[in-house]
């Protein structure tokens, strides 16, 4: 577990390096891939216009997870920062942790603390206090309202005239993740009040919401769906092969720039490298390329599998020699599918596979496939039975006085039923078995609640009679167990 | 330091993705592995080595529900903070307000404000050791940590990791769509499991007591270290050759064995079979065929009388239920209506003989092909359990027959309040069941029972009071 010999200039472009891959690089040196930059530059507008012109917008970002949306708003609204800084507060709501009661709250938090920033970068007497996030959730939304609605917002004005020669007004920008857990079935009254703002209110609210769902508007209601101003922008999505490699080429480029100029000498070397690598078709990297984009199309998926071999490579051209041939990445993707059913049939025990194929030939013969624990294990006697009269080997001592004296050494032990039990919950916890009609995790909080307080039949029922269902089926045990076990024959009624 | 055997892939991952450096680690990532292939193992060892690391531990399956996990969080965070930087004078905030999962973004938040007087950034990971082991697992919890830190402020000084231990690979699946980087810890195979057992072990054994104890009672003295290690090496090979396939690759269930049997084993050293291990494998070969893994030793006298069963009569004095003669025959009886089919009832119970006239059921004509006894028991109304109950119920005639007393006395049991207690009292011990309703209405004539105990255990109790059972299934399948 010992460190690794350091090169510090080797170590710094490799930082550099997996940095760019998580994408925490410094802004400048962000590479937004190029079949966003449309997307990027409409979202740039978006932002500038309402900070800048303050005005007001309300835009939904639509796109599969892992496809930017997040990434495109912080990274754009960081550039403008760097000018504006002061011109706008941002309200990041999330619909994972913030429900609609919540939200309230959250986003008068979040108002308090980012005027406290604004206010004290602006260093005037902290004589307005703002105090939007106590009280009863009414009262705090009727502040926030107030506050964000109508012109006593002039608490903020005049701290305004003096800094800053012309009187305008704070944008407020709200950032909503997963905005369609916003937009439920019933009431919606936070997008309904926001969007309102949006319309009305006389200070620059800008929303944005970003969602994976393509039907998001037929979400909203009727009145909410009116107020909003039908800005849809869908994120762009990879359709080709070359796009696909191109962008992962983007990624991996290392632009110059001042800050890594000391290893300037790795840089020209790698770029080289990987613009050499990802255009021959024939290499490896192509190829997993190739895999990736017909399967997962993921670009996360494809980083991460790098991040490990550029980590641990001690020297340059071993990280040259690791990009050709791909044997990490490769090991990676390996690691990734050791988990699936077929690695966890892999790694049962004999006896656990005979209880495993005797259950499922069990389920087969059974109308709805379902099994219970005494179908198993008599399948699993019947066929240790047979398979034992046909071991040639064995002799029958039928001639002596003893009948229950089998010689043992060479058959197949025939374990009891009680011990069978134990084989029979490691399946089961293996997840090749599941409960007849099991829920498994339910989607809420609340519907794990209603399901605690409530006694399920199964659970009544003695051991060997509840019904499970198979979730590997015989035909699919027959292409897993290797052909030389002697429980393959059984993987056929 | 322990070793840790045949996890080398993982560590090399493991050191790729936790760094000190926040801008070299993802946000969020999962370690997925089943029970005992050393997830947990390798991660304390990972951060033993890897001091300068900020971390804190939560363990879901001691928290419940979700609040617990939030305000668990809160807390852990808070004392590992206050435990690495004792310097920083910092407002002590309740963990116990976190009540929502916004209130535990607003607590992070003006918790790491109270930090951002370090002059440096640091990592802090939070790790949840088995968060699918939460008893009230939702699928939208583990969303809302992975979204945790984009709602934290981006210039605090400490910046906030997740590393999931997870189990199952279901859950895991839910999320794939996240691109959450993972690491898999696989099962091992027999030979991993058999390396990493002995290096664990055998040191352990070899200074017990016991074995010492053995050696110095029965003179023998003349052993070298490396006989004594490989006496140890040989227990432990043979307990994983013949409990492997009952254990399956399960490293802690093949150590319960050890622990259970290595007394015994030691027990049975003496001087002639010490160096020989054939011998003393004979001489303890009962401690490897038998799993003995009950804690009746009703149940495993049982086990050894299957070759003489002799003994057997001895044993079935103890019975399984200590349970009333009546409730024993309403429990037979119980299993008899929910297994046989009401239609066949006729043929097998009636015994009057008939004043009247009219032909008695013929009763099965061919042999069903699926073990009743296998399946799920079927439901009956109450008259037929009494009625059943009735027929089979022993009722001894004290007076002589023929005699005027006999005309008197019943020949059968009559439903008396005791049966009727003996039926409730059965219900309330869950050996009968009746259709899942709340509130049950015993009196009501849609309400219909079951008998809930398995063959096994009506087969005993029959056998107590000498009722011959298995008879009346001989008829439908075998």
């Amino acid at each position: 577990l010992k460190e690794l010999p350091t090169d510090p200039e080797f170590t710094s472009f490799k930082n550099h390096l997996l940095r760019q891959l998580y994408q925490t690089v410094k802004l400048d040196e962000i590479t937004i891939p190029s079949y966003l930059k449309a997307t990027e530059s409409e979202v740039d507008r978006i932002l500038k216009l309402a900070i800048i012109q303050k005005e007001s917008h309300s835009t939904i970002l639509v796109g599969p997870r892992g496809g930017y949306k997040s990434f495109l708003l912080s990274h754009t609204l960081a550039k403008i920062s760097r000018k504006y800084d002061n011109q706008y507060i941002t309200i990041r709501l999330n619909g994972y942790v913030h429900s609609e009661q919540t939200a309230i709250n959250g986003i008068a938090t979040q108002i308090e603390q980012q005027l406290r920033k604004i206010n004290a970068s602006r260093n005037n007497s902290k004589k307005e206090s703002v105090d939007i996030s106590s009280g009863s959730l009414t009262e705090v939304f009727e502040k926030i309202l107030r506050l964000l609605d109508s012109a006593t917002f002039n608490t903020e004005r005049p701290s305004d005239k003096r800094k800053n020669k012309d009187t305008s007004k704070i944008t407020v920008i709200f950032i909503f993740d997963e905005i369609d857990t916003f937009a439920g079935p019933v009431r919606q009254t936070l997008l309904y009040n926001l969007f309102d703002m949006v319309e009305h209110a006389r200070i620059p609210v800008c929303i944005f919401g970003c969602t994976t769902k393509l039907n998001f508007l037929d979400y909203l209601e009727k009145r909410v769906k009116s107020r909003f101003s039908q800005r849809i922008i869908n994120i762009p999505q990879i359709k080709t092969l070359k796009e696909f490699s191109e962008t992962i080429k983007e990624s991996l480029i290392v632009p110059d720039s001042e800050s890594n100029a000391k290893d300037r000498q790795y840089t020209t070397q790698w770029n080289e490298t990987i613009t050499n690598i990802i255009q021959d078709d024939n290499s490896q990297l192509s190829k997993i390329l190739k895999t990736n984009f017909e399967t997962f199309k993921s670009m996360d998926r494809l980083k991460y599998s790098m991040v490990p071999f550029i980590h641990s490579s001690p020297s340059f051209e071993n990280l040259l020699s690791e990009l050709h041939s791909c044997n990490q990445i490769i090991e990676y993707e390996t690691n990734q599918r050791t988990n699936d059913l077929t690695g966890k049939v892999r790694s049962l025990s004999d006896l656990e596979l005979a209880i495993l194929i005797s259950t499922a030939r069990a389920a087969m013969k059974t109308k709805d496939e379902s099994v219970n624990f005494n179908f198993a294990y008599a399948e699993y006697e019947e066929m240790i039975k047979s398979l034992n009269v046909r071991i040639p080997t064995m002799v029958h001592s039928n001639s002596s006085e003893s009948k229950n004296s089998i010689i043992v050494d060479n058959a197949i032990k025939l374990w009891s039923k009680k011990d069978i039990k134990n084989i029979w919950e490691s399946i089961l916890s293996l997840d090749l078995m599941a409960e007849k009609g099991n829920v498994g995790l339910r989607e809420s909080a609340i519907a794990v609640f209603y399901a605690s307080n409530y006694q399920f039949q199964g659970t009544m029922a003695p051991f060997d009679l509840r019904l499970y269902q198979m979730q590997v089926t015989l035909q699919e045990l027959r292409k897993i167990v290797p052909r030389s076990s002697i429980y393959y024959p059984w993987t056929q009624l | 330091m322990v070793a840790v055997l045949h996890r080398d892939y993982q560590i090399k991952a493991l050191r790729a993705f936790i760094q000190k450096d926040a801008a070299l680690v993802p946000p969020n990532m999962i370690i997925e592995g089943h029970t005992c292939t050393g997830k947990t193992h390798v991660l304390t060892q990972f951060f033993q080595i890897h001091p300068d690391i900020i971390t804190s531990w939560v363990r879901p399956i001691e928290l419940v529900s979700w609040k617990p996990v939030l305000q668990a969080v809160a807390r852990s965070v808070q004392n590992s903070l206050r435990a690495t930087y004792p310097g920083v004078q910092s407002e002590e905030f309740d963990p116990l307000d976190v009540e929502e999962a916004y209130l535990l973004v607003k607590f992070l938040t003006n918790l790491f404000e109270e930090y951002s007087s370090l002059s440096e950034d640091r990592t802090l990971f939070v790790i949840f050791d088995g968060l699918d082991s939460l008893e009230d697992l939702d699928a939208m919890l583990l969303l809302k940590f992975l979204k945790l830190y984009e709602l934290l402020p981006e210039t605090s000084r400490i910046k906030l990791k997740f590393i999931y231990v997870v189990q199952n690979s279901a859950f895991v699946s839910r999320y794939a769509s996240y691109g959450i980087p993972s690491i898999v810890f696989p099962i091992y195979n027999i030979d991993e499991v058999t390396d990493i057992i002995i290096a664990n072990r055998a040191p352990e054994l070899w200074e017990s007591s016991c074995l010492h104890d053995q050696l110095q009672s029965q003179n023998i003295v003349n052993c070298t270290t490396e006989q004594l290690y490989s006496l140890v090496v040989n227990f432990l090979q043979l307990i994983i050759q013949s409990f492997g396939s009952y254990t399956g690759n399960n490293i802690s269930s093949l150590n319960d064995f050890i622990d259970f049997k290595w007394e015994d084993y030691v027990k049975a050293i003496t001087p002639q079979n010490v160096f020989e291990p054939v011998q003393l494998y004979r001489c303890t070969s009962k401690l490897f065929t038998n799993t003995d893994d009950t804690l009746s030793t009703e149940d495993e006298n049982i086990h050894n009388n299957t070759n003489d069963a002799g003994q057997q009569d001895s044993n079935s004095a103890t019975q399984t239920y200590e349970l009333s003669n009546i409730a024993k025959y309403l429990l037979i009886s119980a299993y008899i209506c929910s297994y046989m089919e009401p239609k066949y009832d006729p043929s097998v119970f009636s015994k009057k003989t008939h004043l009247r006239s009219g032909r008695s059921a013929y009763g099965r004509r061919k042999k069903k092909e699926t073990n009743p006894r296998y399946i799920q028991p079927s439901l009956f109304v109450i008259e037929r359990l009494l009625a059943i109950f009735q027929s089979i119920y022993p009722v001894e005639t004290n007076s002589e027959s023929g005699s005027l007393a006999s005309l008197k006395e019943d020949h059968l049991m009559r439903s008396n309040v005791e049966v009727f207690q003996n039926i409730s009292e059965l219900y309330d011990l869950k050996l009968l069941g009746t259709t899942m309703t709340k509130n049950i209405d015993y009196l009501s004539f849609k309400l219909k029972w079951k008998v809930n105990v398995p063959w096994e255990t009506i087969n005993e109790i029959a056998s107590s009071v000498n009722f011959e059972l298995g008879q009346y299934f001989s008829s439908i399948h075998e």
